[in-house]
């Protein structure tokens, strides 16, 4: 039996880029792992799953799980879980992952770690790094041996696997038996937003912007950059609350908490709220007229100047820059 | 009539600065100001606008903490909760998630309720964890990360809409449920004054752990407390012009950065 064994979560019959980064940490402690499918037409995602190098694949799959319910899903993960008896089940921090991974453990008695930005496996046992008080101290936590336990990872915090074509883990299918009429909660509606950009707590690279922004009229100028570096689009809380873009952007303590490897913050002063959800990005690069501002406090590299000449001439250079290959 | 309980913890506020105590593993909490969780507040608001588009019923705030949470449920109390209780200890302080819900639990299980809301994670630990402990311990569905609550009339179902990566989940799910809201599209309101002197006379009802045949809270597993690791000093683009500030920050993020 594995030692460890992944929720690997699935969006539009794929892996998510976090269920393969659950895979790269398991690799790294050179654990055995197996990895967990919940969902219904699951073959071709196992079949992607098999080529990550797991002792196996764990396929639950059933019409009742094609859409979300938690009551069902935690069901059907709990049930594996208790077969598999694992020593530590990992997940990616996101939407399922919170909302799902708790309640799993609770039915297992275990504990959970959430949103993880460092995890560690050695003699001394599991110790994971979390943010606290929204990312104004770090807490290091030496998880108890005797329990299960369950830990997610931020997203984009640790390495991507990737697939070895090379390699198949068998497959097998396990049969969970889900009684619908006793689901008293499920999804009626999926609304997907159709934007241009990625997700914000999945791309690589985020531009955000700030109050100075001075109006919804300018977002595109923030859009026009991030497209040229294939960027998601962010905004500070302010900008949210005065109606110029929709909630989900929102980057903070009461928005999105991202990690990108690049985030390009266009007139955003740095409220330690803001800070909160974006402290952990690798490379921040900072916009802003005022050279007191707080995010030159963590930005990695910056200008002072107006948002409405630089943006432009960054949009531009950088387009050319790809241009040229 | 709906009855709704509200699960608040009061946390340092958002914008208080947070230092560790010399032991590293715990917060100093001299001075700090404290302050509802913000998730709990707008799960507070949600509860009073759904009172109101109900027209009637009864919000109970409940809160599990040491004696100081006191001021902040006259504060709930006086945005338009109807009753508290208090489960009031010292020993509460550095209570962590899975024995809140179980505290927490002891106490619903002897309450009337339709729903209950709270927020989906509180700003101190982060854990994002009570909900669905807690709906585990009373067998209740629970969804997180809501952003709009609609209970239906007859109190006997709800449409919730959840914010997922790239859209939202609409659940449908009979009542009991227990929501756990991030931010909603309602910002919480102020306490006025004359609703401040009436909380004064709402009643609180306080419990011990020894009432609720509990016993004290595990010691917590945290090693250390923090701060976050130091980023380096900002590198300034210069430049006489924004076009020369710009080359030179295009430069930095290639060569130093190894971006694009």
């Amino acid at each position: 039996m594995a030692d460890i064994l992944i929720l690997g979560e699935t969006r539009d019959g794929k892996l998510v880029k976090s269920a393969r980064e659950c895979v790269c940490r398991a690799q790294e402690f050179g654990k055995a792992y197996s990895i967990v499918l919940l969902g219904s037409n699951l073959a071709n995602v196992a079949n992607e799953a098999s080529h990550f190098g797991a002792e196996k694949v764990i396929a639950v799959d059933n019409p009742s799980l094609g859409a979300y319910s938690c009551e069902a899903f935690a069901h059907a993960a709990a049930t594996v879980v208790a077969q598999e008896r694992p020593k530590l089940v990992l997940c990616g921090a996101t939407a399922l992952g919170r909302d799902l991974v708790p309640r799993i453990a609770a039915k297992s008695k275990g504990e959970v770690s959430t949103d993880c930005t460092g995890f560690d496996w050695d003699a001394s046992g599991l110790r994971v790094t979390r943010p606290v008080y929204a990312g104004k101290l770090y807490a290091l936590v030496a998880l108890d041996p005797n329990v299960l336990n369950f830990v997610t990872l931020r997203p984009n915090a640790f390495g991507t696997a990737q697939p070895d074509p090379s390699k198949a883990s068998p497959i097998s299918n396990v049969p969970v038996d889900i009684q619908m009429n006793l689901l008293r909660c499920k999804v009626v509606e999926l609304r997907r937003e159709h934007k241009e950009t990625p997700e914000l707590t999945e791309a690589e690279s985020i531009v955000s912007c700030g109050r100075g922004i001075k109006g919804p009229e300018h977002i595109k100028m923030v859009v026009d950059l991030a497209k040229t570096l294939n960027a998601a689009v962010g905004a500070s809380r302010a900008v949210v609350d005065a109606g110029w873009i929709a909630q989900s952007y929102q980057v903070g303590q009461t928005g999105k908490v991202v990690s990108p490897k690049l985030y390009v913050a266009c007139s955003i002063s740095g409220a330690i709220q803001h800070l909160a959800g974006m402290r952990t990005s690798k490379v921040i690069v900072a916009i802003n007229k005022d050279p007191a501002a707080p995010i030159f406090k963590v930005a990695d590299y910056g200008i002072v100047g107006d948002i409405f000449q630089v943006v432009p001439l960054l949009t531009d250079r950088i387009r050319k820059l790809k241009q040229e290959g | 009539m709906v009855e709704i309980l509200v699960c608040l913890k009061f946390v340092p506020d958002t914008t208080a600065i947070v230092r560790p105590r010399p032991d590293g593993k715990t917060i100093e909490t001299a001075g700090l100001k404290f302050s509802i969780s913000p998730y709990d507040e707008f799960a507070l608001e949600e509860a009073l606008l759904a009172r109101d588009a109900l027209r009637s019923g009864k919000i109970t705030a409940i809160t599990v903490g040491p004696p100081r949470n006191e001021e902040g449920l006259r504060t709930a109390l006086a945005m338009g909760a109807d009753a508290a209780v208090f489960v009031k200890d010292p020993l509460l302080e550095q209570a962590g998630t899975v024995y809140e819900a179980d505290i927490l639990a002891r106490v619903i299980k002897n309450l009337k309720f339709d729903i209950i809301m709270m927020g989906k994670q509180a700003i101190d630990d982060d854990s994002a964890q009570v909900p669905h402990y807690l709906a585990e311990h009373l067998n209740l569905p629970c969804v997180s990360m809501v952003r709009k609550v609609e209970i239906a009339p007859d109190l006997k179902s709800t449409k919730v809409t959840r914010q997922i990566e790239g859209g939202e989940e609409v659940h449908q799910s009979t009542l009991p449920l227990i929501v756990a809201v991030g931010k909603t599209e309602h910002m919480p309101r102020l306490p006025t004054l004359p609703n401040i002197m009436k909380a004064k006379t709402k009643p609180i009802t306080v419990m011990t752990l020894q009432q609720l045949g509990a016993s004290p809270p595990p010691p917590s597993k945290i090693m250390s407390l923090t701060p976050p690791p130091a980023r380096k000093n900002v590198k300034l683009a210069d430049g006489d012009t924004p076009e020369a500030k710009v080359d030179n920050l295009v430069k930095l993020l290639r060569e130093e950065a190894k971006l694009f």
